[in-house]
Formats: structure tokens, C-alpha cells, sequence
């Protein structure tokens, strides 16, 4: 088992990497800490400033970085299989927009600081993704025949153009106050949530995560073309419509509390493939290991990189994804 | 038992091709369909195996119309290998196979089990993949690629298996190889093979009940010496032949003489 044996080394060289990073996050801010330091405030040594500081403003965000890199990770990977295209992604199929629009026309119509009612803008994000995916899928569907994956994907560009058309002209009759939080918001960063919003998007991204994963065997096999899929006794529709509602509502939480951040969902899973292949078996861990790595790294990125002050994190994965997926666009071309 | 056509049309969208087809397709052997291309014969295939729902009759086997049962449970019965079966490129021989198991599991880890291991080892085996097994299909030649998807419709454990085209873009050697694997398949394992095939000699040779279409609709079936006569040649395929007969396997096999169009504007003394 060549295959088993390198998820193996992979699996666990992530998770080590994770595990440093973490450390290396949490030890970064604007208030200096040793390792020595840190270690005894985790202990419960520290003053009642330190834990605040480590565990309500730091470690929250290490999580969060976590949470979301891996849930944008694993949905670009779903559907990236379903639609059985590469460049597929949450952002490249509107879902990104869709919540954002959503999540920023709640915040147009609710008082001032509305977005920290936790559980609402996920609900939001969660319906105007839903609602986007619903409407490129409508778009993209003819009777009779089989959902085309590049159909898709071009009337996923064409409605997400089409949103942030949208958003501008919400944006421009926003107050200067109401502006900034939704701009800030909008490029995405990991800042200023609290442990409420690690509870509500952890246990969303854990069960898509194990619901996926028990999944795998479906999931290759509608990675194959489709008369075989079916002669595999893939039920095909049913389950691409299933995926792609996991997917959507994963995706849309994780774009509510960390803003649009698109790319993860594209590189993680494209890494992912080529360390240790497209079995899902495989596959799907390596991909939210790889997308937790990414993001809570892009953020720690960001807050050294122009330090004392704080570049946002959309911005870091920006600049390393918009090369990286015009890489793949060449490479899928040739 | 068999499977029974009953009135079946079939077609695409807008498009009928096939209308109100009756056929019988014996168990426990190999079936050919032939006609010339765009005849509706891999039409008529996918309708067989319900990748498409026929716009009337029904598909029976055993007694029950295939297109109203669970198609899960139907791929433990039948197999299918597509005309262009496709895959991730940088997926392994071994996995590929393994997903032949697919139908078969349940529960929700979905491990291997011991008997899945069995059967991709199996496949592994009959169809000699043995020094692929952990190569990405990207890398291998077309018929060890062929092989490859044949040992995944295998590994499947159906009694029956669709093969459309099998030998298409193959040499000779390697078209060789998958029909003595189907041979095989059906003499040792008792599978029943039903396939569309262009090469009206190796249909001849290795199949046991040949269906001839034309324009959508089946004229000809029975055994290899019935239907494979100078009339089914001319008649399906505007060509004229000679039939003789291979004493070495007691199977007819043809040899093409000319298309008829020419030979009757030679008659009329027509330049070309």
C-alpha cells in the first residue's frame, strides 16, 4: 500500500506542522510573551490580563484560522469533485459572493455592529450562498441532460460578477463607520470574533468534515465520468445536489465569521491531490489539514509582515492565490 | 432466463433511434451487437444497462423491469464499462479497481473488507496488472489502461457485464488480449458478456449470439453461422463478401470483397 503509507507521513508531518504553527501563532501579537511565558498563562499561571489576552483575543483567532481554512478547504474540495473540474471552487461558484451579499445587506439594514449577533450572519451567509448556488445550478441545469461542469462554472463567474456588481452600489451609500466594518469584513479577516463564534462554526465544520469523510467512497466514484458512476450504482443527481448542500452551507459559515476569503478553497485541495492522490480516503483529510495550515500561517503572515501594524488576511491569501490559480489555469490548459 | 427487450424505443432528447425493439439476450454467454457506425447499437447498450431510460417498453431481467429497480442494487447484478471511461489521471491502477467494491459497500467507515481485498486481487490477477498496481493510469499504454477499467468492471462481482467498444483504439495484439480475457471470463467464471464490437471476425469468433442493427433497428440475431452471411453483409452494411468458415475454431468468418455501391457502378459502367 504505497498509498496508505505516504497519507501516513503526510497526515502526521501536517498535523506536526499544524501543531507549531499554532504555538507560533498564538505567541505572536502585539504584547510580547516568551515560550516560557506562554506556556505557564496556558497553565493557568498567568495574570487575569494575560489570559485574556492569549485565550480570548489569541486563541480564539488561532482556532478560528483553523476552523475556516479547513472548512473553505474541504468545500472547495467537494466541489472540485462534483463538478469534476479543478478550478472549481466556493468563490468561483458565487457561494462567496452570495453570502457576502447576503451577510452586508444584513448589516446595511441592522443598527450599527449588528455582525456580532454571532449565530445571524452565518444564517445569512448561509442562505445567500444556498441561494446563489441555487440559482447558478437552476442556470447550469437543462432537462434531460446532465449538470455540465464547465457550464457551471462560467454561470458561477457570471452571477458572482453580477453580486459584487451588486455590493458596489450598497457599498457606495454606506456611512463611513458602516463602510469600514463591511469593507474590513468583505476582504476577510480572522480579527475580533469571540469563542461564541468558534462555537457555532466547529461543530459545522466537524460534522460536514466526518459526514464527507464516511462519504468517500461516493465521492470517488462521482469523480469518474458519469455512465461509469452510474454502472457503480451512483444515484447521481441525489448525491451531487447532497455534497453540494453540505458544501454550500460549510462554506457560507465560514466565509460569515472570517469574511470572503477565496483561494484556500482552491490551493488546499489542489495540494492536497498532488501529495497523496484523488482518493477521497485520502484525499479529503490531507485537504482540511493542508487548509487549516494555510490560513492560520496567511494570518500569522499578516501579522508580521508590516508589524506593528496588520495587513488582513484576505489580502495575504490574495497574493499567494491569485498566482497560484492562474498557475493551475495554465496547467490545466496544456 | 435472459434478458427480454419488449417493445423498447429509445433515443436522446428530441430524437428517437430505436423503435419498438424486441430482443432476447441469453445468460451465461457472449453477445455481440454489430451495424455500422451511428446504427443506435451502444444506444441500444446504455438502454440495456439503464444509463438511459427508454421512452417505451421495458428492460426485463429475471422477471423485472431493470429501469424501476434500485440502481444500487442493480450494480451487483451488472457491470459496465463505457465507450470513454474516465478518471483522475494521477489515480492509481489499485484504486481504480478498488472502486469497482463501490456498489458493495455500506455501513459508514466503509473499509476494505477482506473479501473486497479478494476481488481487487482477483482482478489483478485475470487481467495481469500485477507490476501497475501503484502506477497513475495517466502513465500506462492504452490497452494496459483498457485493462485496468475491465479489471474495475470485474472487481464489481456482477454476473453480467457491458462492454462497449472494449477493443476500440487498440492493436491487434492488445484487442487479442481483451477478447481472450471476455473468453475467459465467460468459459471460467460463467459471466455474461454483452458488448458492442466493430470487427465483425472477432464478433464472429468469440461471440456466441451476434444482434445485427441498422438505422435503429435490430434485422438480424442468432448464432455467429446465422447471422454473419453474405445477406446480413450486404444488407447492414452495403458490402459485398465472401464467408468461409475457420476450421481451426469452427467459427464463419467474412472477407470483404467490395462496397456494393461500387460494384453496381461498375456494372453500369459508371467511371468513379
Amino acid at each position: 500500500m504505497h498509498q496508505g503509507r505516504r497519507f501516513t507521513l503526510w497526515a502526521i508531518g501536517l498535523l506536526i506542522a499544524l501543531a507549531v504553527m499554532f504555538v507560533i501563532h498564538l505567541g505572536t501579537g502585539f504584547s510580547e510573551f516568551s515560550y516560557m511565558d506562554l506556556v505557564r498563562i496556558i497553565a493557568g499561571y498567568g495574570t487575569e490580563w494575560q489570559e485574556r489576552i492569549v485565550f480570548d483575543f489569541r486563541m480564539v483567532r488561532s482556532v478560528l484560522a483553523i476552523c475556516i481554512g479547513a472548512g473553505l478547504a474541504l468545500s472547495g474540495a467537494i466541489f472540485q469533485t462534483i463538478t469534476r473540474n479543478e478550478l472549481a471552487s466556493p468563490s468561483v461558484l458565487g457561494v462567496n459572493a452570495g453570502a457576502g451579499v447576503a451577510v452586508m445587506l444584513y448589516i446595511y439594514f441592522e443598527p450599527a455592529n449588528a455582525i456580532t449577533t454571532i449565530w445571524k450572519a452565518p444564517l445569512f451567509a448561509i442562505i445567500g450562498g444556498g441561494l446563489a448556488a441555487l440559482i447558478i445550478f437552476r442556470m447550469s441545469y437543462r432537462k434531460g441532460r446532465s449538470l455540465s461542469p464547465m457550464t457551471l462554472i462560467l454561470n458561477g463567474i457570471a452571477v458572482s460578477t453580477g453580486i459584487h456588481a451588486v455590493q458596489m452600489v450598497t457599498m457606495v451609500t454606506l456611512s463611513p463607520d458602516k463602510f469600514n466594518q463591511i469593507n474590513t469584513w468583505l476582504i476577510g479577516t480572522i480579527f475580533g470574533n469571540s469563542w461564541n463564534h468558534v462555537m457555532v462554526l466547529a461543530p459545522i465544520v466537524a460534522i460536514g468534515a466526518i459526514a464527507l469523510y464516511c462519504y468517500s467512497t461516493k465521492l470517488n466514484v462521482l469523480n469518474l465520468n458519469e455512465e461509469t458512476a452510474i454502472g457503480l450504482g451512483a444515484r447521481i443527481t441525489k448525491e451531487r445536489v447532497t455534497f453540494l448542500c453540505i458544501a454550500v452551507v460549510v462554506a457560507a459559515s465560514c466565509v460569515a465569521v472570517g469574511g470572503s476569503i477565496g483561494f484556500i478553497g482552491l490551493i488546499a485541495p489542489h495540494i492536497a491531490r498532488r501529495l497523496v492522490g484523488v482518493n477521497h480516503r485520502y484525499y479529503l483529510p490531507v485537504t482540511l489539514l493542508l487548509g487549516a495550515l494555510l490560513l492560520l500561517s496567511a494570518d500569522w503572515l499578516g501579522q508580521v509582515i508590516i508589524a506593528p501594524d496588520e495587513m488582513l488576511v484576505g489580502i495575504i491569501v490574495a497574493l499567494v492565490g491569485a498566482p497560484y490559480f492562474l498557475y493551475v489555469l495554465a496547467r490545466t490548459r496544456g | 432466463m435472459a434478458f427480454e427487450l419488449q417493445h423498447v424505443s429509445t433515443g436522446y432528447e428530441h430524437k428517437i433511434i430505436s423503435k419498438d425493439v424486441d430482443i432476447r439476450i441469453p445468460l451465461e454467454k457472449v453477445t455481440a451487437l454489430i451495424g455500422s457506425n451511428g446504427c443506435g447499437k451502444s444506444t441500444l447498450l446504455k438502454t440495456i444497462c439503464r444509463i438511459i431510460a427508454p421512452k417505451g417498453g421495458s428492460v426485463i431481467l429475471n422477471g423485472e423491469d431493470i429501469h424501476k429497480k434500485d440502481t444500487k442494487e442493480l450494480a451487483k447484478q451488472l457491470a459496465i464499462l463505457p465507450q470513454n471511461p474516465m478518471a483522475p489521471g494521477s489515480l492509481t491502477v489499485r484504486d481504480l479497481i478498488s472502486y469497482g467494491r463501490a456498489p458493495h459497500k455500506s455501513g459508514i467507515l466503509q473499509r476494505e473488507s477482506q473479501r473486497d481485498r479478494e476481488l481487487i486481487d482477483w482482478a489483478i490477477d485475470v487481467t495481469d496488472l500485477h507490476n501497475f498496481a501503484h502506477i497513475p493510469i495517466q502513465n500506462l499504454s492504452g490497452g494496459q489502461r483498457q485493462r485496468a477499467w475491465i479489471a474495475m468492471a470485474i472487481a464489481q462481482d456482477t454476473d453480467i457485464l457491458f462492454l462497449d467498444e472494449p477493443t476500440s483504439y487498440l492493436d491487434i495484439s492488445h484487442q487479442m488480449d481483451v477478447l481472450e480475457l471476455v473468453e475467459r471470463l465467460n468459459q471460467e467464471y460463467k459471466k455474461t458478456v454483452i458488448m458492442v464490437i466493430h470487427e465483425l471476425n472477432q464478433a464472429a469468433r468469440y461471440a456466441d449470439h451476434i444482434i445485427a442493427m441498422k438505422d435503429g433497428d435490430v434485422h438480424f440475431q442468432g448464432t455467429p453461422h446465422e447471422v454473419l452471411t453474405e445477406e446480413m453483409l450486404s444488407k447492414i452494411f452495403g458490402v459485398d463478401s465472401i464467408i468461409l468458415n475457420d476450421p481451426r475454431t469452427n467459427r464463419p468468418y467474412c472477407i470483404a470483397y467490395t462496397h456494393a455501391s461500387v460494384e453496381k457502378a461498375k456494372q453500369a459502367g459508371g467511371a468513379l
